[in-house]
């Protein structure tokens, strides 16, 4: 591909040629959401449920495990994206062996998104009404019972709700991403689209994003309304 | 046999340092099998800790409860599971349907899945509720959601249903129908029932005992019956005074009486023995189980001492009023 070349020729691009880039870029993009999503709904379920049990009201009040816990994912959420992309390129090298492309965004994604994905099930999972969780105790529930028979189903519209954000996010992380070298429809939006003037391959780029994100919310609200029952 | 439910010298302090509350200041009571007990008291009494106590939501500061003997301190889980409770409102899953909600302290006891359902139909069955099981609470009433808390609280057999507030936020109809079920299923299973409540009038209609809380502390406790024939805080809670109609020149009484023990027409008798009838200013009568008890407050110009002997063997309480009192 002439690098150079380009920026005169946009005109003379035919649809093959847009597909030919937009496509492997499509698949970038769904693989790092696709790897990124599960680890962080793996490590951010679990930790919500940490965090509001070990909070006062919760099944296992521990209020430094709560303390500890709640400090750490603030810090982690209130340090820009971009930032944390370069700060954790050794870790990155380390654990994936690159900086770059979709293996190199998957480590910073994944830790951006695992905080504001904790939160997100945390607030769902408060929505619980007390007095429910307290009839399940006093129903001879144990500890993991409740967490099982009662958080976590209770609170699963709110849940598929909030994961539907969180996935969003993390779609969004993905463009942000493509700005320092990951790949994906972020990067060809901001390479061909920003860099070299191509309007109709930012349009493309930001079209398949926006049915990306409206895809995600539809499917997760309507779900979601289908497992309400009040 | 020991007494179903023991509280011995229970105390409950929340917080610590200057700022302490106590909620529960040493609180000590035992109820027998198969009666049901009412803990009345203002809102801050300590019921609610009380209540919180006794079916293991809250650890008590110190002091010892037992249910049939076991202590409660120990084997939680099991013990949490011979006390059935019924909470304010509803506090049943909203995904889950009226027979699953029945169903959840069976899943808990792993009890085997067909047995645990023929059980649970049998539950809504036993309130009324048998063509219900798929309906989820939004689609049933306040009474109904009531009734499926009932039956869960039912489902692993308890031998003491605790019922907190349970018909508090029930309209007229419905707290008549949750309470006459609460009558039957102590009739049928012989279940011994502690309901919490500051309704008064729940705990008239429905209990035999009667244990009133105030600060932390019990003030008053008995049959309801025999509180209500004392001067106690029971009888004034489920007696207000009420204004009545004045005769100045002449000894006022209130007087009060139950009258299973009193002749029906003892207005007529004692104004018989007294050289000019009573005059009736005011009266209260309330049904206790299907005996009338109440007072009348009269006016007579016999004195005190004369009233109370005419009035004597039947069984009246005679109280004069002064200017100043009520």
């Amino acid at each position: 591909m002439n690098e150079f070349g380009l920026v005169l020729l946009q005109v003379d691009r035919t649809f093959f040629d847009y597909a030919e880039l937009v496509v492997p870029a499509l698949g970038a993009t769904l693989a790092m959401v696709g790897i990124v999503f599960p680890i962080t709904a793996l490590i951010g379920l679990p930790l919500a449920v940490v965090l509001i049990n070990t909070g006062r009201n919760g099944l296992f009040p521990h209020k430094s495990t709560h303390q500890v816990l709640s400090v750490v994912i603030n810090v982690g959420r209130s340090i820009p994206f971009l930032i944390l992309m370069a700060a954790v390129i050794p870790l990155s090298r380390l654990i994936v062996g690159t900086s770059l492309g979709v293996a190199g965004a998957v480590v910073p994604l994944t830790l951006a998104s695992i905080p504001s994905f904790t939160r997100l099930m945390e607030s769902s999972l408060r929505e619980v009404p007390r007095d429910v969780v307290e009839a399940g105790f006093a129903s001879g529930g144990t500890r993991w019972q409740l967490i099982g028979k009662v958080q976590l189903p209770e609170a699963l519209p709110g849940l598929v709700s909030n994961t539907t954000i969180g996935l969003i996010n993390i779609l969004d992380g993905t463009a942000i991403a493509g700005a320092v070298g990951a790949g994906g429809l972020g990067y060809l939006a901001l390479s061909y689209g920003y860099n070299r003037f191509d309007g109709t391959m930012m349009l493309i780029c930001v079209v398949i994003l926006v049915i990306l994100a409206q895809g995600i919310q539809l499917s997760g609200d309507a779900l979601a309304h289908r497992l309400r029952k009040d | 046999m020991p007494a179903m439910v023991e509280v011995d010298d229970l105390v409950k302090h929340y917080g610590e340092g200057p700022g302490r509350i106590t909620a529960l200041a040493g609180v000590s009571f035992s109820i027998e099998r198969a009666t049901i007990t009412a803990i009345v008291g203002p809102s801050g009494s300590g019921k609610s800790t009380l209540a919180r106590c006794i079916n293991s939501l809250v650890r008590p500061t110190s002091g010892r409860i037992s249910i049939d003997g076991a202590d409660l301190a120990t084997h939680t889980v099991e013990n949490r599971r011979r006390i059935g409770t019924i909470f304010q409102g509803s506090s049943l899953q909203r995904r889950r349907t009226a027979l699953r909600n029945v169903l959840l302290p069976l899943e808990f006891a792993g009890v085997d899945r067909s047995q645990a359902r023929a059980r649970a139909q049998e539950l809504l069955d036993l309130v009324g509720l048998g063509g219900r099981g798929g309906s989820y609470p939004a689609e049933l009433s306040g009474g109904q959601k009531q009734r499926v808390g009932i039956a869960r609280a039912l489902a692993l057999r308890p031998s003491v249903l605790l019922a907190d507030e349970a018909t508090t936020g029930l309209d007229h109809a419905n707290r008549a129908s949750v309470l006459q079920l609460l009558r039957d299923l102590r009739a049928e299973l012989g279940l011994t029932i502690i309901l919490i409540t500051h309704e008064m009038d729940v705990a008239r209609e429905i209990a035999d005992n009667a244990l009133l809380l105030a600060e932390g502390s019990i003030v008053e406790r008995g049959a309801i019956r025999d509180l209500v024939l004392q001067d106690s805080l029971v009888r004034d809670n489920l007696f207000p005074p009420r204004p009545h109609l004045a005769a100045p020149d002449r000894h006022t009484y209130r007087i009060h009486y139950a009258a299973r023990e009193v002749p029906l027409d003892w207005v007529a008798r004692l104004s018989e023995r007294l050289p000019e009838p009573l005059q009736v200013l005011g009266a209260t009568v309330e049904e206790l189980k299907g005996e009338a008890v109440g007072y009348m407050i009269v006016a007579s110009t016999a004195g005190p001492a004369e009233i109370t002997r005419a009035g004597g063997g039947f069984g009246l309480q005679i109280r004069e009023l002064g200017s100043a009192d009520e």
